[in-house]
């Protein structure tokens, strides 16, 4: 008797898991048909949960397909996902508007909060991110096993990157068909006839601003503080604008070859005041006709530079800490 | 008053040349740190092959040289170096040789190589005082030699033994802009066709050529936007032009350049709207009206939009080409990184981080502004050319380090603008207390100032003259300094920086600027130097114990001080024109060693060399360049490398046991770590990540070890050749293994 049980168990589990079995695993065609479906209802993408993402994902496939893993969450708070998700829409929308042969190319899309456990199994802790799957038989098959991921610090976010690495693997055009923005078109012609009329208008007033040599002046030491002080540097690494840590801030950077937004902005501020009351010595100080009153100016401008010099000095001494040098402070 | 039987004009010229020489001696000797401490010898990278390309000039003649094919770089592919390479460094030492062994002082080449740089630093100083002088007054000038003699950020460019291209071409680029302020200033055909030559000296000599060819048009270009156009200009711009532009397309590396890339169609366009501008101002002299202004203001305009389109169409149409790729990246700062990498990879194209400006150029940084404003005061045409030079470069400098060198003149002479105007206000004497003078008359008293102080008078004059503001006359009136106290504080602090200055540029020199970098010094523990002089060990060992024919691989930093020192073949060199064959030696270093070694005996390798610095903890070594290496690979063989698989999951870049299996598999990572382990008896310490190597062996199959210098910075390992009875090498390696190590159940695995 009770080995009878036991034996019906068995079976019993056995069938059942051999039916599981099959239908994890169906039918190529099935799938096709699925995935063409889903991508001609919903603008050419395809939105997966955990279950689709590991049947669609499964050998074989006879089609490719990119499959971005995001997490648009405002609670996870991802903004290079925000960013990117539009893009890749479009991405798909101009694929399938374009007429290929659907099967080359599928794109879906698996949120964080519908695909935990894909998460957690290919112990992803970023987001987003981006594989592509090509596909196993067919024509197009290729004998890859692992997924080609896509590197965003490389291609970067924009469709056209995106687009340009898919033509690459897949070897066809994939194009990116940027919907004409018309109302965003109608406000900057807009704008642009309006700045043409008020400069038309008010162009006796601009005449003396643009002839005046003390705007050019201005634009230019603008320019030049800017540029001495490292903002080009700011501009190509992107450096935060200062840095918390443990509720502490900091301004300066650590190492000679590298800085915080606002140091650079410090650094042009000393470096102005110290232009400035050089200036002011060569020019404004010679023009007081009080004796005394030019004494205290000669006196004023030439502590300020003295000052500010020595806190350029002890700002240098931050960065390196070898310097010799000192002024003052 | 005489002195030594001269006049008082003759005196002040006797000085001035007695300081320049003084500058032109101070230029030079503090240039030479690096000679006194190591000794004569070729500096980096660059210069080694410069030298070498010089040697073969003074060996063999001129028109060998021109039709030099360089069969032992880019082997299988050699380089025309003739037809690739600015052949102005290396004839002018070669005419200093010449000179010299003609008139028999048996001076060695490499000396002079050696010393020109300094040598060329006195002339620049020389330039610069004629420049400012031009500008401001010789004061001024003698100022601006003395700073750019000593100012770090050219002297990084050019000690005793940095033998490159810009060591001559900043003279050159100074002496250009000199000749052409000259030029316009007169409005002389003979200053423009010396600007001319000058340009095409510099056009032989240094790619940076480029800047002259677009800021000389755009000086131009603001010159007739000011409404400032001249006979001058015209006469200056002109034969400059014509003169400059064929003379400078008979160096076969520039070739056509100036008439089909867009890198100088400014001064194309500008020289076509100069000849419009010239035949308008014609007819409409003899018209002797002005009804027809607004018609020629129109046609001008219309030839210029005309001209622009026809620009663009051109190069849509591939006539003209567009930007390359090292200038364009000056403008799209992020297009090197994602399309050029090996331009992104070097450090010297990285951008300028606050610390180096000051660095290199301590307290002229913030006087440049201030020049700046004071050339704004008067705005001649040649201080409009002064403001657009400090726009431009100091943008340049601050995309690129490299490029402060550009920088560091115009900052010269505008802070010595700066400066001698200080100076001029503070030490002029003539400046009358009024109060103790009070019975003198009021009238006498105003105008002699005003006489004294013609500079700011621009302004002042002009307010004079128009006497309907009494208020605005009031302000611009110039009394000048009155009490010898605030002379004496300014005088004395300024006196004060300019001592730190010279200290502050003495340091830089001598600590950061005037290391050979072939040859290394460290400290010992009792404080004596101590040479580390691996490099050229490793170089020497390949001179003398490879054969002639050894093809030797490593990464192309490499390359030129290869050919140069140890005269063997290399794969790749620091011409990096070849951005595939240099893609092929990266995926080498970056693959298995299967893989490598094929790509190894297709290029027939036959001595492999990495830079090591883990044991002595030298952080330039090729581990550290190693992502760099894939990156470029990846570039090109986006199947075989892929820069993620060198990456811990957690993103790190490791070396240690966490290192990920593709890193420790890699050729590189072998060739580096072979036998470390070994050296401490248990697991290596790498000094410069700061890690512990794993434990396991490093087993290497194809290459064995041939020679790895005194400090283990070079290591260098032969290739070997395909197995005897046809195994593959790893099987054989493994069976010479298991013969050595005579261990029985190594035999029966072998089985």
């Amino acid at each position: 008797m009770e080995v009878r049980k036991f034996f019906f168990i068995f079976l019993s589990s056995f069938i059942l898991l051999l039916s599981l079995c099959y239908a994890a695993k169906p039918s190529l065609e099935s799938k096709v048909a699925l995935l063409n479906q889903a991508s001609s209802q919903n603008l050419g993408v395809v939105e997966l949960d955990s279950n689709l993402y590991d049947e669609f994902v499964a050998k074989p496939r006879n089609y490719s397909m990119a499959i971005l893993l995001t997490a648009l969450d405002p609670q996870i708070n991802c903004i290079p996902c925000k960013e990117f998700d539009p893009e890749f829409r479009l991405v798909a929308r101009s694929w399938l508007e374009a007429g290929n042969e659907p099967s080359r190319l599928y794109f879906g899309v698996l949120d964080f909060k519908n695909g935990r456990e894909v998460y957690a199994k290919l112990g992803l802790n970023n987001a987003p991110t981006l594989f592509y799957f090509s596909p196993t038989t067919g024509p197009y098959a290729k004998d890859v096993s692992e997924p080609n991921k896509y590197e965003f610090n490389r291609h970067g976010f924009s469709a056209e990157e995106f687009a340009s690495y898919l033509s690459g693997i897949l070897g066809t055009q994939v194009p990116v068909k940027r919907p004409l923005n018309y109302f965003s078109i109608f406000i900057t012609t807009i704008l642009i006839l309006g700045a043409l009329a008020s400069i038309k208008l008010m162009y006796p007033m601009m005449e003396s601003i643009i002839r005046s040599k003390n705007t050019w002046a201005t634009i230019s030491l603008v320019v030049i503080l800017m540029m001495i002080s490292g903002h080009m540097w700011n501009h190509i690494r992107g450096p935060p604008y200062v840095y918390y840590q443990n509720s502490q801030v900091s301004y300066i950077a650590h190492g000679f070859s590298n800085q915080f937004g606002i140091e650079s902005q410090i650094v042009a501020v000393v470096y102005g005041i110290c232009s400035f009351s050089v200036i002011a010595l060569i020019h404004l100080v010679p023009k007081v006709e009080d004796k005394n009153k030019q004494r205290f100016g000669t006196y004023l401008w030439m502590g300020i530079l003295f000052t500010t010099f020595s806190l350029l000095f002890a700002l240098f001494r931050i960065k390196n800490p070898g310097y010799p040098f000192k002024l003052f402070i | 008053m005489k002195v030594l039987g001269l006049d008082a004009q003759n005196q002040a010229s006797l000085l001035k040349v007695v300081i320049l020489g003084l500058i032109a001696f101070v230029a030079i000797s503090s240039r030479l740190f690096s000679i006194i401490r190591f000794e004569s010898v070729i500096h980096e990278f660059d210069p080694w092959f410069n030298y070498r390309a010089t040697r073969r000039l003074v060996q063999t003649n001129f028109y060998e040289f021109w039709n030099w094919f360089d069969e032992r770089s880019w082997y299988p592919l050699g380089r025309v170096v003739g037809g690739t390479v600015y052949p102005g460094l290396m004839v002018t030492s070669a005419t200093i040789h010449n000179i010299l062994h003609a008139l028999n002082f048996p001076v060695d080449i490499r000396n002079i190589c050696v010393l020109l740089a300094p040598l060329f630093s006195a002339f620049t100083a020389i330039a610069a005082f004629l420049l400012t002088s031009e500008i401001k007054d010789s004061s001024a000038g003698l100022l601006a030699a003395a700073f750019i003699g000593v100012a770090p950020g050219y002297i990084s460019r050019s000690v005793a033994g940095s033998y490159d291209n810009e060591g001559i071409a900043i003279f050159l680029l100074m002496f250009t802009f000199y000749l052409w302020i000259k030029s316009l200033k007169e409005g002389s055909a003979f200053f423009g066709g010396l600007t001319a030559l000058f340009y095409f000296y510099m056009v032989a000599a240094w790619g940076g050529y480029v800047f002259i060819i677009n800021l000389i048009p755009l000086h131009a270009f603001a010159l007739i936007l000011m409404g400032r156009f001249s006979t001058r200009l015209y006469v200056a711009y002109s034969s400059f032009y014509a003169l400059g532009t064929l003379m400078s397309m008979q160096i076969p590396f520039v070739g056509f350049q100036p008439t089909r890339t867009s890198e100088h169609m400014a001064a194309l366009g500008i020289f076509g709207l100069l000849q419009i501008i010239a035949f308008v101002e014609l007819v409409r002299s003899h018209l002797a009206s002005n009804q027809f202004q607004i018609l020629f203001k129109g046609f001008i305009f219309i030839a210029f939009i005309a001209m622009f389109s026809a620009l663009v169409i051109l190069t849509f149409s591939g006539y003209i080409a567009p930007w390359t790729g090292r200038f364009y990246s000056l403008w799209d700062t992020g297009y090197a990184k994602k399309y050029i990498p090996i331009i992104a990879s070097v450090s010297e194209h990285q951008p300028t981080a606050w610390p180096s400006f000051f660095f290199d150029l301590e307290m002229l940084i913030f006087l440049f502004p201030a020049g700046i404003y004071l050339c704004f005061k008067e705005l001649r045409d040649e201080h409009v050319f002064v403001i657009l030079y400090g726009i431009t470069a100091s943008y340049f400098a601050g995309v690129m380090v490299r490029l402060m060198l550009t920088l560091t003149p115009i900052v010269c002479v505008s802070s010595s603008i700066t400066i001698s105007s200080l100076l001029d206000n503070y030490l002029d004497f003539s400046v009358v207390d009024p109060e103790t003078t009070e019975q003198k008359s009021v009238t006498d008293s105003k105008s002699k100032p005003q006489d004294k102080h013609k500079k700011p008078g621009d302004s002042s004059r002009s307010a004079a003259t128009s006497s309907k503001s009494e208020k605005k006359k009031k302000k611009d009136q110039f009394f000048g300094i009155i009490g010898n106290d605030s002379r004496g504080i300014v005088l004395l602090n300024f006196f004060f920086f300019l001592v730190i200055f010279i200290w502050h540029c003495t340091w830089v020199t001598s600590n950061a600027y005037s290391s050979p970098s072939i040859v290394l010094a460290s400290r010992q523990a009792d404080g004596s130097q101590y040479i580390i002089d691996d490099f050229r060990e490793a170089y020497y060992w390949l001179r003398k114990n490879t054969d002639d024919s050894a093809k030797i691989m490593s990464w192309w930093d490499y390359g030129y001080q290869i050919a140069g020192m140890a005269d063997r073949t290399v794969l790749v060199d620091n011409n990096t024109w070849n951005n595939t064959h240099i893609a092929t030696v990266g995926k080498a270093m970056s693959s298995e060693e299967e893989v490598a070694y094929e790509i190894m005996r297709r290029h027939d390798v036959t001595h492999v060399l990495v830079i090591f610095g883990g044991l002595l903890g030298y952080s330039g070594d090729d581990i550290n360049k190693f992502l760099w290496m894939i990156r470029i690979a990846e570039g090109v063989y986006p199947d075989d490398v892929k820069e993620t698989n060198f990456f811990t999951p957690r993103g790190e870049y490791r070396v240690d046991d966490e290192a990920t299996p593709t890193m420790r598999r890699s050729l590189m990572y072998k060739m580096s770590y072979h036998n470390y382990n070994e050296l401490f008896g248990g697991q290596g310490q790498d000094r410069v990540r700061g890690a512990k190597l794993p434990a396991d062996k490093i087993k290497l199959s194809t290459l064995e070890e041939a020679y790895t210098t005194e400090n283990w910075i070079v290591r260098i390992y032969k290739v070997k050749d395909l197995d005897n009875i046809g195994r593959n090498l790893e099987q054989a390696a493994a069976f010479e293994a298991g013969k050595k190590s005579r261990r029985p159940k190594r035999k029966q695995s072998q089985k």
